[in-house]
């Protein structure tokens, strides 16, 4: 009964420090579809400059890049 | 893309001191914007949901390039399954038809005047580039496209190469054709078009083995297509084509 309750505690702390993780998704599925408008934002560029979705788009529009990292 | 009228940014989940360390150790000036804490991330529905809440990678996006107009509305979106690969700039653009291919060749058969090229000259592991047709089917021929028929459609067939995947190629919209003898309704293309061929440079250990040595890589395949023009149905054609493009090694920087 002892081992029992213990392998219990044991699973219970597994599943609670596990978190929700998700499977991959299709990347199809992933953000703003063609057509549609994307969302405002604004941020902090490399040299300190507050950008939003107006300081980036040129004349005939933009490209929007979102990458993983620059620091690994 | 400026002399496109595009505007150009890069986003990350990254301080803004790595950002700049980063943007100067490659001497890039196009912005690339802070996202602490990943709110513009999570706004746009790219939290990347298979890493873990409370790791160090938490918060970055599922990486992907969005082509907007000048409404900031959604052209094209460019998504890989792989975070490895990408599509080069020069691809995207080409693909959108904003900007002309690179160094392309230009040869005629009876039925058609080919130009072909590729987005990209130098290619490295995980890049997507695009090999491009312009094709102007001479006057009163038709190709034809993909659809419900029996005819040899206009399509590049390329020589498998282990280091090399081949995407689904990229067709612009067709005609239906009436051949009124038969009485006979087919998809196909009587005015110039664009047939777009995406291919990867594969990013794996194997080939990235695989072209350690390697300056350059060769693809190499055929243009295949059927002509018809209202009185002949001439025999399926296949045309060699290839192109030569310089590699360099994967930046594990």
């Amino acid at each position: 009964m002892l081992m029992t309750r213990r392998f219990f505690v044991l699973l219970i702390l597994l599943v609670a420090c596990s978190g929700p993780i998700g499977a991959q998704p299709d990347p199809a599925t992933l953000g703003p579809r063609v057509g549609a408008q994307v969302p405002e934002f604004s941020g902090v560029d490399q040299f300190g400059r507050r950008q939003t979705l107006q300081t980036v788009l040129g004349a005939k529009g933009a490209m929007l890049v979102f990458f993983r990292s620059a620091d690994w | 893309m400026k002399r496109q009228g595009l505007g150009l940014a890069a986003i990350s989940y990254d301080a803004p001191e790595t950002l700049k360390k980063f943007a100067d150790a490659r001497g890039i000036t196009f912005p690339l914007i802070s996202d602490s804490g990943s709110a513009i991330i999570k706004q746009y529905g790219l939290l990347n949901t298979t890493v873990q809440a409370g790791t160090r990678t938490y918060g970055i996006p599922f990486p992907g390039t969005f082509i907007l107009d000048r409404a900031g509305v959604v052209r094209s979106r460019h998504f890989e399954a792989a975070y490895q690969e990408r599509s080069t700039v020069a691809s995207i653009l080409v693909g959108q038809g904003i900007t002309p291919f690179g160094p392309a060749t230009t040869s005629e058969t009876a039925h058609l005047t080919v130009t072909a090229g590729a987005s990209d000259d130098t290619v490295a592991p995980g890049k997507r580039l695009s090999l491009v047709f312009d094709i102007t089917p001479k006057r009163g021929m038709h190709l034809y496209a993909p659809g419900k028929h029996t005819y040899q459609v206009v399509r590049l067939t390329l020589d498998q190469q282990p280091w090399m995947r081949a995407h689904e190629p990229t067709y612009p919209a067709s005609e239906i054709y009436h051949f009124k003898p038969l009485n006979e309704r087919v998809e196909v293309f009587q005015k110039p078009f664009r047939l777009v061929q995406d291919v990867t440079v594969l990013a794996t250990p194997e080939v990235q083995k695989l072209l350690a040595k390697e300056t350059s890589v060769i693809i190499t395949g055929r243009l295949e297509y059927q002509a018809c023009d209202d009185k002949l149905c001439y025999s399926p054609q296949s045309v060699p084509v290839s192109w030569t493009l310089a590699l360099k090694p994967l930046d594990r920087q």
